[in-house]
């Protein structure tokens, strides 16, 4: 239950806003104003809705709190209320509705319906015109107010007396609303002052209420000296009463409830889902034209990779690995080429010719040498040889250590008995 | 007559929605969160269909600058003379060039006494393996070895002389015993 609440009573030449305060289980008055404002006999009569929410703005600006969500009492001269068995047994919300309309001047399109239950046997219908309703509530949106639930007067104040009465009747300026109790439940009716006020105001019967609208003032009393409610008096009880009630007979479904917290979330919820979509679709369509170039970009550097392709392998088309082939063609020619540098153990082709070659140009023109034999290869040279004496074999290895990259032995010598002296010498090759 | 208690019935409670209205409305916003289920899943593959072929095209991109190197590596490394060879020879191939190479050095043909080709030997740690044949030469000059050796090299730039081993035939000779160990490489890459 809301702290406060405001309700605006629509009568036929008056419009009241009644403010209460909750205060614990009960609901105090704290403002009430009316301005007057002639409304439709019915809601199907032209009418400018916007003067409507004017008159409520008037009156609701008189109200000592701030006022943005209202109740709205409407007159029973704009509904049709019937009410039906549930004897037949009906299921949905359609059901129901196609039930009443047997009963209505209007087709159900162009209604707009609720039901509540009464007692255990009646159902009550409640339809209202759609397009002024709509047209009504739009207004009051506009004016500013959010209407929290619509309601009708003389069904409001039969089922939500304390204790309620048999019989009810709203007295105003053109139509006196009436219910009452009957074998077939509650029974509505409209009649004009004339007729309603003919035989009733002597009436003491305490299964009857009236709610008196007629004037802007309260009239304490009838030609018998009753007292009956006033206007302000009877537009403070029937607020009253809706203040307390949470189940109400409540037309303000479909669109007439745009403002309630469901249907407000149901419709952010669908701003925003939309608003996804928008930006996925255009998102979408950005990503298919920037991988509509990417592609084109990929065609071009096929055609590229192809035409390299065959320049190098006799092909028609681009194989799976191509980049692999020609990178694995390369390696292969570096290494029947030998370009590769880095393998250090192979000698060049012609290493021990160059060494025998360099040992023959390190002698001295004057040494005497007989070689007998010699091994070349690329890592060590052997010589073995005759010379005359020993220090002759020393200036051969002195000579060899002329020699690049080579490491020469002393040499062995052998005097030989016929003279001279053999020698042998090993060199080797140093290590890069 | 007393009051009836107002209630609410089971199904057909208050302020029961015009169907057309609220079911319409909870249906679009169905809908609706269907079509946007539809859409984030389309976008999302885009979106993975995208990237995919962004991908594809920097590795292409990578690719053919790759291969630009290695195209114009090879249309060089083609005209370079190989000192490698593809497979093994044939020993007849290679007794072959020998004895062309003695021709052409003036080596009588009776000089040449054996020829025994060795075990092949990967050399370590590299893609090549060595080929090696051993040629015994009787009574020839060093010159002539020398010359023999340059144009078995000149003819064919894949031999090499592995080693030369000389022996004096006699004190008095300036011929000698030549053992001349021939060889040339194979490329082969482990697999």
């Amino acid at each position: 239950m809301k702290r406060t609440s405001t309700v605006c009573i629509l009568t036929d030449e008056r419009v009241f806003a009644v403010q209460l305060k909750r205060e614990g289980r009960s609901c105090r008055p704290v403002g009430l104003a009316s301005v007057p404002c002639t409304l439709p006999d019915s809601l199907f009569d032209s009418f400018d809705p916007a003067e409507i929410a004017a008159s409520v703005k008037s009156a609701c600006d008189q109200l000592p709190l701030p006022t943005q969500e209202i109740d709205l009492v409407i007159p029973l001269n704009w509904c049709f209320v019937h009410c039906l068995s549930v004897e037949t047994r009906r299921s949905t919300p359609t059901e129901w509705m196609f039930a009443l309309e047997e009963f209505l001047p209007a087709p159900m399109e162009e209604l707009i319906c609720a039901f509540q239950g009464v007692g255990a046997e009646r159902v009550l219908g409640t339809a209202v015109p759609r397009a002024p309703a709509i047209a009504l509530v739009r207004s009051l949106e506009a004016a500013g107010f959010s209407v929290s639930r619509i309601t009708v007067d003389v069904l409001l104040a039969a089922m939500h007396f304390r204790q309620p009465p048999a019989a009810l009747t709203i007295e105003d300026v053109r139509w006196c609303r009436h219910v009452e109790q009957d074998s077939s439940g509650w029974r509505f009716t409209l009649s004009t002052p004339r007729d309603a006020g003919a035989g009733k105001d002597s009436s003491d019967d305490d299964t009857e209420a009236t709610l008196v609208f007629a004037t802007g003032q309260d009239d304490n009393s009838n030609a018998n000296g009753i007292t009956r409610p006033g206007a302000e008096e009877s537009a403070s009880q029937l607020a009253d009463v809706l203040a307390q009630s949470s189940q109400v007979l409540d037309l303000s479904t479909g669109p007439l409830a745009t403002h309630k917290p469901v249907v407000r979330a149901t419709k952010l919820a669908e701003q925003c889902v939309a608003l996804a979509i928008g930006v996925l679709v255009v998102g979408f369509i950005g990503l298919a034209i920037a991988r509509h170039d990417l592609d084109q970009n990929l065609r071009t550097i096929r055609s590229a990779q192809l035409e390299l392709y065959k320049r190098v392998v006799a092909a028609d088309e681009l194989p799976a690995g191509a980049a692999a082939r020609l990178a694995s063609e390369r390696k292969r020619l570096e290494g029947l080429t030998r370009s590769d540098a880095t393998d250090v153990q192979i000698a060049s082709p012609l290493a021990p010719l160059v060494a025998l070659r360099a040992f023959a140009e390190s002698l001295p023109a004057e040494l005497r040498i007989q070689l007998t034999s010699g091994q070349f290869s690329e890592r060590q040279i052997t010589l073995a040889g005759r010379t005359t004496t020993h220090r002759e074999a020393e200036r051969i290895a002195e000579a060899a250590t002329a020699m690049a990259d080579f490491t020469v032995r002393p040499p062995r010598t052998t005097r030989l008995d016929s003279g001279g002296v053999e020698f042998s010498l090993i060199a080797t090759r140093n290590e890069r | 007559m007393s009051a009836s208690p107002v209630e609410s019935t089971s199904s057909t409670a208050a302020n029961v929605e015009p169907l057309e209205t609220g079911i319409a409305r909870r249906r679009r916003l169905l809908i609706l969160v269907c079509l946007l289920a539809i859409t984030l899943l389309g976008t999302w593959l885009q979106w993975r269909a995208y990237a995919d072929t962004r991908d594809a095209e920097a590795t292409a991109l990578a690719q053919l600058a790759q291969m630009r190197a290695d195209a114009a590596a090879i249309e060089s490394l083609a005209r370079q003379p190989r000192q490698a060879a593809n497979r093994a020879r044939a020993n007849q191939e290679l007794l072959a060039q020998v004895e062309q190479a003695l021709q052409a050095v003036g080596v009588a043909s009776d000089a040449w006494r054996d020829s025994v080709p060795l075990p092949p030997v990967r050399l370590a740690g590299s893609d090549y393996r060595r080929y090696a044949t051993r040629i015994y030469l009787e009574g020839v000059s060093l010159e002539q070895l020398a010359a023999l050796a340059y144009q078995l090299h000149i003819e064919d730039p894949q031999l090499s002389i592995g080693a030369i081993d000389l022996a004096r035939r006699s004190a008095d000779d300036d011929l000698v015993n030549v053992d001349l160990e021939l060889t040339y490489l194979v490329y082969a890459p482990f697999k």
